[in-house]
């Protein structure tokens, strides 16, 4: 028994075969994620609320939005252009930040629960659109209420943030402070919500200003597209290029730095582009939970905990599902349930049967 | 902190001696922070009585004394009936979530624990959800009981399973966390869905729920809270070895010869049926049983023979002095009691982690 952990004997050459194989498991894990995202993407654009469009007049539409013959506007070319075609766009881009965000911060802060919410990105994106919504103070008036109460998310979301990067100049300060620090800035931004909330005036206001934190993507419209995606894009591009040092510190914080890591730079610098990422997606489409915490942990469960495959994995597979829960969501209710109810009560029975199915040791 | 020089026997004892004195110093100090606290509550409403004549009043009701006039009967009702139930029940939630704090921090070693991990806050929340928004209720009392009584069996649900779930798997601390989360995720789903549905009044009302207050207690409030934190306090002080072990981590505990997975349940159960019992009373209180277990280990270090009664002692204390501050600021109105601690408390408690010099949990 206390001998069977050593392994059996294997050529050089066999080794190397074997962790060849390894790679190569994981990179096909990372391409079947990649092609459900596509199903999903489709899955969603096809999902219509209404029964009178078919198939077929979706794929009309795509074909004749695509070669650039824009025809005279009608019922369905909105429908599926301005409304289920930013949406599916959307989904795929706030799956992918929220999971690569929630892997950083669960690398970074050496937490099984970190999210990208954990420095309180969301509580103060709350903060932000409730000034708003129960004020009217808005720091730029756009003329448009969506926008402006994303601005103000916006920067809200990057204030508890930049707190605790100002606390993280402290030399000895250890992941657990740092979360700490995260809960205390989150629970002075849900308080002033709170409170905001209970001087509103009216019970209307209150709606909806909860509606907004829910996290929906109805909200989506193809103008607040672009930036999104190009926010998503670069941080998820700078991240997977620092995730070679960021994976070191998982070894913990002298060994990094024994290995060469200037640990305080890349933790912080991971920590802007995180936050950043983030309020601008929640800032959009409010807090969409869950997805960053558990993508990355069923990712892990695939591909194990290397961030160069963990990071991509996580993003398709956050991706898929919330594509998915978004259809779901605009299938079975007219309206259309916002898509964090549907994420979290079928997320939560499935990642706790993957959780008790999985033998493997995730953490720790 | 500079290492201890070791030079005689003696001066070793008297280093100790004056090692645990500091931490009876500060037991003792919050404890008379706490009457102090209570004899400025007492004093301060429409009576206009002096700190001692309070009590005076106080012990005399206890012990039975007759008044002779009528005035003096009507401050007894009133002190008595109005202003000693909010303050019992702000001690007894207090020493009850610090306690649950700190068996759940070392139970799941992990310092983001509180309370409400296993998804009682949640659970408890859609219970009164249910009975606010559609009139639903376990009980077939009608109002205020309906919404208890629906209130603690959704805290105890979410807890139950986790419970269920550790008696077929082997469940590692972090396999505990995420499988509350996720629980408290889907539990907090339904409950937005419900609100979602709700119409702006309903929800109003249900989101006030979930603010704790102490506003509407009596003493009917009081008894079953008393009766359980009394109970869970004197189990968890004789539990402190126990406690101490497990913090140790999973392994080392069950090398020093504890059946962890024993006590584990009934730790599990014991903070899901103290926690349970007091939120179905007085609506979500959070922070203190996250932070008041933090606060007194980064004053007197780990060992919870002694953070335990310094935690039950902080506990009160903060919720004492915010219910304090909520009926002051915009007197004669009130604001929430939960709302103040999370305003006043978290700065404090963001100063604390920037302010500590050395590596601040380590321990984990």
């Amino acid at each position: 028994m206390a001998f069977s952990t050593i392994p059996d004997p294997v050529s050089a050459d066999e080794a190397e075969d074997q962790y060849f194989k390894y790679l190569k498991r994981k990179k096909l894990w990372i391409i079947i994620f990649m092609v459900t995202t596509v199903f999903g993407f489709f899955f969603s654009l096809f999902a219509c609320q209404s029964e009178t469009i078919t198939n077929k007049d979706v794929w009309d539409v795509l074909i004749a939005r695509l070669s650039g013959r824009t025809g005279p506007v009608s019922y369905i070319d909105t429908v599926v252009w301005n409304y289920n075609m930013p949406r599916a766009i959307m989904g795929v881009v706030v799956g992918a930040s929220l999971a690569v965000g929630g892997a950083i911060m669960q690398i970074i802060m050496r937490n099984p629960l970190a999210t990208p919410y954990t420095t309180g990105v969301s509580a103060g994106a709350s903060m932000g659109a409730a000034l708003f919504i129960y004020l009217d103070v808005a720091l730029m008036w756009t003329g448009d209420y969506n926008t402006t109460v994303a601005i103000n998310a916006i920067v809200f979301a990057m204030i508890p943030t930049a707190a605790i990067l100002l606390v993280a100049r402290q030399r000895h300060i250890t992941p657990t402070s740092m979360i700490l620090a995260g809960i205390a800035m989150m629970y002075i931004f849900s308080a002033t919500t709170t409170l905001l909330m209970l001087l509103a005036p009216h019970a209307e206001t209150v709606e909806g200003a909860y509606m907004w934190t829910i996290g929906s993507l109805g909200r989506v419209t193809w103008e607040n597209i672009p930036i999104v995606i190009a926010v998503v894009i670069i941080s998820i591009i700078a991240l997977q290029m620092i995730s070679r040092n960021i994976h070191l510190m998982n070894a913990g914080q002298r060994t990094a730095t024994t290995l060469g890591v200037n640990v305080r730079f890349y933790r912080n610098l991971a920590l802007f582009i995180t936050a950043t990422m983030t309020a601008v997606v929640v800032g959009v489409t409010g807090g969409i939970g869950f997805m960053g915490l558990i993508a990355p942990h069923l990712a892990r469960i695939v591909v194990g905990s290397d961030p160069k495959y963990l990071l991509p994995c996580s993003a398709f597979i956050s991706a898929t599902i919330l594509l998915i829960a978004d259809a779901v969501a605009k299938t079975i209710t007219l309206g259309g349930i916002p898509v964090g109810i549907i994420t979290s009560v079928i997320g939560g029975p499935l990642f706790i049967l993957i959780l008790v199915k999985s033998a493997k040791k995730i953490w720790y | 902190m500079t290492e201890p020089v070791i030079e005689a026997s003696n001066d070793i004892e008297q280093q100790y001696h004056a090692y645990i004195f500091r931490k009876i110093l500060l037991i003792t100090g919050f404890f008379i922070a706490c009457v102090i606290t209570i004899a400025v509550s007492l004093t301060i409403n429409d009576l206009g009585l002096q700190p001692l004549e309070a009590f005076e009043y106080l012990i005399k009701h206890i012990i039975g004394y007759d008044f002779s006039t009528s005035t003096e009967k009507k401050v007894d009702f009133m002190i008595w009936n109005f202003y000693t139930p909010r303050i019992v029940m702000a001690i007894v939630c207090g020493c009850g979530l610090a306690i649950c704090g700190v068996v759940m921090q070392s139970v799941l070693a992990n310092p983001l624990a509180d309370p409400y991990t296993t998804g009682v806050s949640d659970g408890a929340c859609l219970g009164a959800t249910v009975a606010i928004v559609t009139g639903f209720s376990y009980a077939s009392l009608a109002g205020e009981m309906g919404i208890v009584v629906n209130a603690f069996i959704g805290a105890l649900v979410p807890a139950l399973i986790i419970i269920a779930l550790s008696a077929f798997i082997r469940m590692t601390p972090a396999t505990t966390i995420l499988v509350g989360v996720a629980l408290s995720n889907v539990f907090g789903g339904l409950q937005t869905l419900i609100n979602y549905l709700a119409d702006p009044e309903s929800l109003t009302a249900a989101l006030r729920w979930g603010i704790g207050s102490f506003t509407s207690v009596h003493w009917d409030d009081c008894g079953i809270p008393f009766i359980v934190t009394l109970v869970g306090s004197i189990i968890s002080i004789f539990l402190y070895r126990y406690l101490n072990l497990i913090t140790l981590g999973e392994k080392s505990a069950k090398s020093l010869g504890l059946d962890v997975e024993k006590f584990k349940t009934l730790c599990l159960v014991l903070v899901a049926v103290m926690a349970s019992a007091l939120i179905c009373f007085v609506g979500i209180i959070g922070f203190v049983g996250l932070v008041g277990p933090h606060i007194v280990r980064m004053i007197i270090g780990g060992d919870n023979k002694f953070v335990i009664p310094a935690s039950m002692m902080v506990g009160s204390f903060l919720l004492l002095i915010s219910d304090l501050i909520a009926r002051l600021v915009i007197y004669p109105d009130e604001l929430r009691v939960g709302l103040i601690m999370s305003v006043i408390g978290a700065p404090i408690f963001l100063y604390m982690i920037v302010s500590r010099k050395s590596g601040y949990g380590s321990v984990y």
